[in-house]
């Protein structure tokens, strides 16, 4: 189970890295395109900020799920640090049950959100908002995958890699 | 009864170390729960509503920009160029680390990404030519604080971004270039004094008539903030299109003239942004409910009205406000701050006059200082795990870089112009 668990949610990490690194190349191609367009070619993408916010916004709910699998997300760790080894473990798992049930609320209002608009069109490409809106659904049932890997093996209860803060 | 939920559910969360983006959603879903009329699916759409801005995209493009001359082999120019200039002084290499971190702030806009590059090299070399490690350690990370303030800045861009007409983005990035010039010649008095009386070493005395060939070696790094600003200064592009020629220029150095950048490291650099980009976006998309409860709630006005009520000089409210920020910057980072004040502060300093370009640039200032005050300065940590020191040695050393740092918070508190004068050059 642990091991079928763990691979799931291995695979699904590599497939969300793959393609929000991709999101961002495309992000960077579209954007130097629409720039060559508007002051070189003299005619401007009108797509370009549709589908630019469309790519950012999946990048961050997607990025935001993969934070919290390899545990980066910032906080103020001055009180679990604080805490004996014991009581930090346990305080750890309050912590996990505060943010699941921030994840399971906003995956509730996000999925109540795309459903509300899935009949509505915006923008030059004249396409629903849902398209970009469902990113935040899914990033939760990522974050909801990655809480039961979290109670099935340890090892994925400590931070992964590095970020920048800023 | 929001605002009280809002802010007393967020900052307990906080406290209790729940992660800043989950602490401010969670302090959103009290707040909607307590007011009769509001519906949960408010939080989602402010949130996805919060990320959907195509100026925001400027943020990943900055970082990645900064990510590829940090993989192009930049560092090293901009070191031996500041070697150059302030080896020969005593405490040349501590001089040098600051001068290089006023170079590297112009290329990255993230003092974490300053600090490790720059703390990576220079630090362990201090220490081998007989610097202290708590003060190598402080020295650089207080030097990196200038990160955000040098433009491009990513606090900059958000501020102005947040804040809407009264702040431009170009005004705010040609605005920190005084600030931030001033924090790097104060930071240098006071390591050339400590470095007098410790007898810190000299380095390497470049001939004046070798420097400019230092100079070339690294122009092409220097060039990156005149390309970024110069572009938007004169109204040719944006700042998220100036950003993306920003990246395109930092990757032709990195693969063309320095040629140290590969294209194997190209997929490494793209994941990496992006998940920094996702760790910064995401509490910026979360705190797009909490600031619009908070200014629903009306304490914003509330808030100006008793300070307005104490002084209507502006000089008086900034230092109140300084105070006010100074101490929140010990306990919380620049970021999560900034998004969480400029709905409550941005209202009282209009009201009574101040200019938000300079508010912007006190208050991005300000918080940056809290990069560098224990317990949550990220800075620290970075430059002592290089320093291999202890945060107590590292903070014993820290207190003349923090008068340094406060002294210029004052000046540009007191003095607007030398935030407003370069960018009314360009008006």
């Amino acid at each position: 189970m642990k091991t079928v668990i763990v691979a799931i949610c291995d695979r699904l990490t590599d497939a969300a890295k793959f393609f929000i690194g991709g999101c961002i190349a495309a992000i960077v191609l579209i954007t130097l395109a629409a720039v060559w367009q508007r002051y070189v070619a003299d005619n401007a993408l009108s797509w370009v900020e549709q589908v630019s916010n469309m790519l950012f916004i999946w990048v961050v709910f997607i990025g935001a799920a993969v934070l919290y699998r390899q545990n980066l997300h910032i906080g103020v760790d001055a009180f679990v640090m604080s805490l004996s080894e014991k009581n930090r473990a346990i305080w750890k798992w309050v912590i996990e049950g505060l943010n699941l049930t921030f994840i399971v609320i906003l995956f509730v209002a996000s999925t109540k959100l795309t459903y509300d608009v899935s009949g509505n069109t915006a923008g030059a490409l004249d396409i629903s908002p849902a398209y970009y809106y469902i990113s935040a659904p899914v990033s939760c049932l990522m974050m909801m995958l990655y809480f039961i890997e979290k109670i099935v093996d340890p090892t994925k209860r400590v931070p992964v890699g590095e970020v920048g803060e800023f | 009864m929001i605002a009280t939920v809002l802010i007393g559910v967020f900052f307990i969360l906080l406290a209790l170390s729940v992660p800043i983006a989950f602490a401010m959603g969670l302090a959103t879903v009290a707040a909607i729960a307590v007011h009769d009329t509001l519906p949960m699916t408010l939080l989602a759409q402010r949130a996805l509503v919060g990320a959907e801005s195509y100026a925001l995209l400027a943020i990943p493009f900055f970082i990645l920009a900064g990510n590829l001359m940090n993989g192009g082999g930049l560092t090293d120019q901009i070191v031996r160029l500041a070697m150059a200039f302030v080896g020969r002084f005593k405490g040349g290499l501590a001089l040098t680390s600051v001068l290089a971190a006023m170079i590297f702030s112009g290329l990255s806009g993230s003092a974490a990404a300053d600090a490790s590059a720059l703390g990576k090299v220079l630090i362990p070399t201090m220490k081998r030519q007989g610097y202290g490690g708590g003060f190598a350690a402080a020295l650089m990370a207080a030097a990196c604080v200038n990160g955000p303030i040098i433009p491009p800045s990513i606090p900059l861009v958000i501020y102005g971004l947040s804040v809407g007409n009264g702040a431009p983005i170009i005004d705010l990035f040609l605005g920190g270039v005084i600030p931030g010039v001033l924090l790097g010649i104060s930071l240098m008095i006071a390591a050339y004094i400590i470095s007098v009386k410790r007898d810190y070493p000299t380095t390497e005395k470049v001939p004046f008539r070798e420097i400019p060939s230092y100079i070339k070696r690294a122009a092409w790094g220097l060039f990156m903030p005149v390309i970024i600003l110069s572009g938007v200064v004169g109204g040719i592009v944006t700042v998220t299109e100036s950003a993306t020629i920003a990246v395109l220029y930092a990757g032709f150095v990195g693969f063309f003239v320095y040629k140290e950048l590969k294209i194997a490291a190209i997929w490494p650099i793209l994941v990496q942004t992006a998940i920094d980009t996702a760790l910064v976006m995401f509490i910026i998309a979360l705190s797009a409910g909490f600031g619009w409860l908070l200014a629903v709630s009306g304490l914003p006005k509330q808030l100006g009205l008793w300070i307005a009520s104490l002084s209507n000089d502006p000089v008086v409210i900034l230092m109140i406000i300084n105070v006010l920020l100074l101490i929140i910057g010990i306990f919380m980072e620049p970021l999560p701050a900034l998004l969480i004040l400029i709905p409550v502060l941005v209202p009282v300093v209009k009201a009574v006059g101040i200019d938000l370009v300079h508010f912007g640039l006190v208050m991005v200032f300000n918080l940056c200082i809290g990069l560098i005050t224990p317990p949550v300065g990220i800075l620290l940590y970075i430059c002592a795990k290089f320093a291999n020191v202890t945060l107590e040695e590292e903070s014993r050393e820290l207190t003349p870089f923090l008068i340094a740092s406060v002294t210029v918070l004052l000046i540009i508190s007191i003095f607007p112009a030398t935030v407003l004068w370069l960018p009314s050059l360009f008006r």
